[in-house]
Formats: C-alpha cells, structure tokens, sequence
C-alpha cells in the first residue's frame, strides 16, 4: 500500500516536473539535413621542381640536349582520389636565365604504358641571364581528369632546343622549374 | 512502458552537465554523502534500492547545440556546420557523464545516545567521457590546406578522454560537536575502459618553400592510450558479458583515490562546507595498447631530373625515398606499456545562510525538530579537466514544504550558460525517500538548444533519528 502510494505520488512529481516540457521542448527540427553534408575541401600541394645550372646540359664540353626520366606513381589513381576529386589544377613556373630556349614536356602514362594525357611548356632563352620567367598552368577536369586518375606513370623530359649557343661547361644561367597541385575534392554524405 | 520511453526521450534530447549543484548540501537525502563526505546527516540509517537509488546523467556542450546544426531554418547545411567550425574555439567541448548505483547504504554508530559516526558504503558504476573541439582539423577536413598557407594546424587540437569504471567506497563522517562535521571516503577504482588521448603535439604546416612553390612541414606527436579495448576489439575476441561483471568486480585496471570534506557552522545560522571528490588514479597494466605517430618530416615535391646529391640514385630510388619517409613519418607503432591515469578531482563549496523557524503554535505537537525552513546559499564548483579547470557558480534557494517535501532552487553560472535554473525535489513519506531533480528549466523551451541539464534521481529508505 505505502509503495502503491509512493510510485502515485511519484509519478505525480515526475509529471508536473516534465510534462510541460515535452509539450513545449522542441523547436522544429531535421536531422536528414545531414544528408546534405558535403566536405569540399581544396589541397595544395607541391609536386616536382628542379634547379638545373646550364652546365647540367653539358658532360665534357659536350652538350646533352635531353633530359628525361619516369616516376612510377600510384597516387593519382588510389581509390580516394579517383571517388572525390573533381578538378584538379597543375601550376608550373620555370625561370630561364640560360641563353637557350627549353621545352618541358610531362606525359602520363597509365597501367598499359600508354600515353594518357601531356602537355609542354616551353621558355625562350635569356640573352641577358636573367630570369624569364614562364608559367603554365594545366586544368584536369571531365576526360582530362579521368586520364589524370588512370596514371600511373609520369615521365619528365627537359630538352634545350635546336638553335643558339651550344651548351658547355662554362655556360651561364640556370633552368629553374616550380609546381604545385590543387586538388579540389568533393566528398558527400549520401 | 510510455513512462520509459519519456524518460529515454528526456535523455536522448537533453544535454546535461557535470555540476550536481542541486544534490550538493541536500542533507535529507543520503546521496549527498557522496558529494561531501563530512556532509550533516539527519538520519541514522539508509539503504539504496538496489539499481535505483542514485541515477544520473549529463552531456554538454560548451560550443554548438543540435539546434544550431539541425534547426529547420531553411539556411544550407553546410553553411551552418562552417559557421559552427569558424565561432568555436579549440577549448570548447563536449562532455558525457552518467552514473548508477548499484548498491548503497549507511549507518550511524557510537554511543547509545549520540551516535555521531556515520558509516556508508557502496558500489556505483560510471562513464565519464571529454571531447575538445578539433577545430583546427576540422578547418583542415572542410577547406584544406590551399586556402591556409602559412597557418599552423595544431594537433593538440586532439585532445579527448574516456572512462568506464566501478568504484567500491566506503566512507566515514563525524560529527564532532554541534558545529563541526568532516568526513573522508576512501574508493577502490576498476576501470572497464579507458582511452586517453590528452597528450598531443606538433603541427601540419604549408609554407613557402625555398625550392618549390611550398614546403609542408609535419611534426607529428601523437599518442592514444587505451585499455580495456583490445580483448573486446580484436578478431578472436571471446568477450563475454561475463567478463564484464569481472571488470566491474575488481577484475579490471584498478586504483585507488579519496573524497575529504567537513562542514562548519559559523554561527547559529550560517554554515560553510567544502569538499574534494576523486582525487585518485588508476594504474593501467591489463589489456592495453598505445598508439603513437612521432616524427618530423618536410616536403617540397619531388626532384627527379637532377637530384640535388649527385648519386647513382634513379629517379625511382628517389620516390621511393620519399614514400618511405612518409610511411615512417605516419605509421603508427603500438606498444603494450602500462600507464596512469588521474580521475577528474571534483571541488565543491558552499556558504549556507538558514532562516524561518517554524512557529511553536503551528506545531503539531510532534517532536518535529527540523530547524529551519528556508535556506539560501551560493556554491562553488570546479573540476580539472585536460585543458582548463570547468567552473560553476550557483545561488540556491532551500524550502521545506509540509512534512514531507523540499524542494531546491538554483541558478548557475557555468561554460555552458549563464541561464541555467534548476529544481530539485525529495520527498518523504515514512521511511522512503525519492528525490529527483534538473536543471536548465529555460532551455526547455527548446530542448535541442540546451547546453547542458543535469538530471539526478533516485530511491532510498532512510532510518529517520526521530523514528521509534
């Protein structure tokens, strides 16, 4: 009887305590708002560079005209990537204080060592030694993104062109490359 | 059934705070005891019902509330959620603390006349979990880096703690004259789980680079203690709940720590109390596993047409290089060393001011010996936390109504408001004894904007001293 009394009572209590807050607790509300979350964040990131003096391009007084080489890279085509990157932008700077024009070129290659994708920048010599400076600037986007996350090879060819002083020993100037990637990612909730 | 689901309700959509401001002082109810352990006691005796006796629960937020996220307000989502990121700060948080007892009792002991030693004991189990905003992570996961060069992302940033445990007290109060009360709890800790992540430094950082367009910098510290986790976690794992009940028994990290307190009377109706709960640790040797990421790493790019050391190194050498710095940079290596905790140390004090004797012509001619009626007071919480002690400041107002009710007003400052009303009640009738209380009454209004509300029940019998 007394606990019979007791829970009455308590119930009573609980009731007059929260009853009016249940009736009046929430504004209106929506969690499937959730839904629309969408991460777009942008990532910058340094890719290759290099500071070659002119004297590089000569081996005993004799110029090399070509330099070129691979690298095996996966990065583009993990799995990550290829879901949640949707633009993407390669930035390229070279300054030429050789007395030289130069082509760069970047193919990429994908996992059946076909060419997928390249472009050239090419800078023209620096009859002073100063710096020329050239920029370029590559957008990955639809096909051309899609050739970007099917690489899994970059070859890297710096070539001075015909025409002008031979390169040797003593030549002057440097041929210096800057880039940078943006990655432009979009990663959604549903 | 209904009553149950209101209550689930109540928990899922309140958020709470660690503050048990309203319990603090309230004498009548043996439970007090655990927040001042030299706290009055007005009754010779008590048991909890078993499970019953003391439940509580709290959540908080110092920054955002699901309202500021979720309100239908037609404003983007994701606009919202950047807001929220770029308003709070790195010390804001969100807190988890909940508490059953499992068991719970006491009684008064010494001479036959005035027994003025009070023994309680129990058991009670409890969860205690602290998250900081990551804020510069969470900047870092919604915009990136490209848009933040030359800003540091601070990983102590990631600071969080995490706790299940048991703990087995006993306590001891005197009474040692009219004025004077004081009292000590020791407990023995059994921690079921335990993750501790407050020890992070270093930094991700995009520079201008000296060869490249940038330099990016990682200096990684990172370390994330758990125990308890592995042998539920792993693939073979035969946890059982069984295991469990061991853990809560004394089978899991345990340790050791006290509560102090006393309670002065200043003058006939001022009082002063105080006390230290949790100061303790626990020693961590069973079952655990740390994680740490340590090591510095700079990165421009690559370099393969001329690398800058004139070796026989291809340009393949040369990634390959550069992938196996990254992996030794980020791999986390494990380790199975133990370590040490410290429970949060939880202070209390409060100055009490009691007025409004009931009338001699009112009386019912019972010895109903009850003092005052009225009581008003301001108390003083604090708890350290990882970052920064939390504090609460609270004004109260005590009322006993009738015989069998009292009832507690309060209204606090703390990290998570400065509107918080709170209102608790015990009442009594015979030998039981109900009590239930919360607070942020305001937030009420709209439950999904509360910051924190604190929500403590419970059942007791209590052997009152005037009972033949």
């Amino acid at each position: 009887m007394m606990i019979n009394n007791l829970f009455k009572y308590s119930q009573l209590v609980v009731a007059t305590l929260f009853l009016g807050l249940f009736f009046s607790c929430t504004k209106e509300i929506d969690f499937n708002q959730a839904k629309e979350f969408t991460l777009e964040p942008q990532v910058a990131s340094s890719l290759v560079f290099f500071n070659a003096p002119a004297t590089k391009f000569s081996v005993n007084n004799t110029e090399i005209n070509t330099f070129k080489d691979s690298v095996i890279i996966d990065l583009f085509s993990r799995g990550f990537v290829v879901d949640h990157v949707v633009k993407s932008e390669f930035v390229f700077e070279i300054a030429n204080s050789i007395n030289r024009s130069f082509n760069v070129r970047i193919d990429f290659f994908d996992d059946n060592d076909i060419i997928r994708h390249s472009f050239a920048i090419t800078t023209s010599g620096s009859s002073a030694n100063l710096d020329v400076i050239t920029t370029h600037t590559e957008v990955f986007e639809g096909n051309t993104l899609n050739n970007l996350k099917a690489t899994q090879k970059v070859v890297l060819t710096a070539q001075a062109l015909a025409g002008g002083v031979p390169l040797n020993d003593s030549t002057p100037g440097n041929l210096i490359l800057k880039s940078k990637g943006i990655f432009y990612f979009k990663i959604e909730a549903s | 059934m209904k009553r149950i689901s209101y209550f689930l309700g109540l928990i899922t959509c309140l958020s709470f705070s660690q503050n048990k401001q309203l319990l603090y002082g309230f004498s009548e109810i043996p439970q007090s005891l655990m927040l001042n352990p030299g706290g009055e006691v007005k009754h010779k005796g008590h048991f909890g019902i078993p499970l019953l006796s003391h439940f509580h629960i709290n959540a908080g937020t110092s920054g955002i509330t699901p309202y500021d996220l979720f309100a239908k307000d037609g404003i983007p989502f994701n606009d919202k959620l950047q807001h929220a990121v770029n308003n709070m700060k790195s010390t804001d948080f969100f807190t988890f603390n909940q508490q059953i007892e499992l068991i719970s009792g006491g009684f008064a002991y010494g001479k036959n006349y005035e027994k003025n030693n009070y023994l309680s004991f129990g058991l009670y189990q409890e969860t205690d979990f602290l998250m900081y905003f990551l804020k510069d992570i969470a900047i870092l996961t919604l915009d990136g880096n490209a848009n933040h060069i030359n800003k540091p992302f601070r990983l102590n940033h990631i600071n969080f703690r995490g706790e299940i445990l048991s703990v087995f007290h006993v306590g001891y109060n005197k009474k040692v004259s009219s004025k004077l009360n004081y009292g000590i709890r020791g407990k023995i800790y059994s921690s079921i789980i335990n993750i501790n992540a407050t020890k992070n430094k270093g930094s991700f950082i995009t520079t201008e680079g000296s060869n490249n367009f940038y330099n990016h910098h990682f200096n990684l510290d990172l370390q994330l203690q758990t125990s308890g986790i592995h042998s539920m976690a792993s693939d073979d794992s035969n946890f059982t709940q069984k295991d469990v009940i061991k853990r809560v028994l004394l089978g899991g990290n345990l340790g050791l720590g006290f509560d102090i307190g006393f309670t002065y009377q200043l003058k006939p109706q001022w009082t002063l109390d105080a006390s230290l709960l949790d100061i303790g640790l626990v020693r961590h040797t069973k079952d655990i596993i740390t994680y740490q990421v340590q090591g510095n790493y700079d990165f421009e790019g690559i370099n393969p047409l001329f690398p800058e050391i004139d070796s026989e190194q291809t340009a393949e050498d040369y990634w390959n290089d550069v992938v196996q710095s990254f992996e030794d940079v980020f791999t986390a290596d494990s380790t199975t060393t133990a370590y040490t905790t410290w429970r949060p140390i939880k202070f209390n004090a409060s100055l009490n001011y009691a007025f409004g004797k009931k009338n001699a012509n009112e009386c019912n001619c019972l010895k109903d010996d009850v003092g005052y009626l009225n009581a008003v007071g301001a108390q003083l919480f604090a708890i350290n936390r990882p970052k920064q002690p939390q504090l609460a400041l609270t004004a109260y107002y005590y009322r006993r109504l009738f015989k069998n009710l009292r009832l507690k007003a309060t209204y606090t400052l703390d990290s998570y408001s400065f509107n918080n009303l709170g209102l608790g009640m015990s009442t009594h009738f015979g030998g039981f004894n109900f009590y239930i209380m919360a607070d942020n009454f305001l937030q009420y209004r709209n439950i999904y904007d509360a910051q924190s509300v604190s929500l403590q029940l419970g059942f007791n019998y209590i052997f009152s001293k005037n009972e033949n």
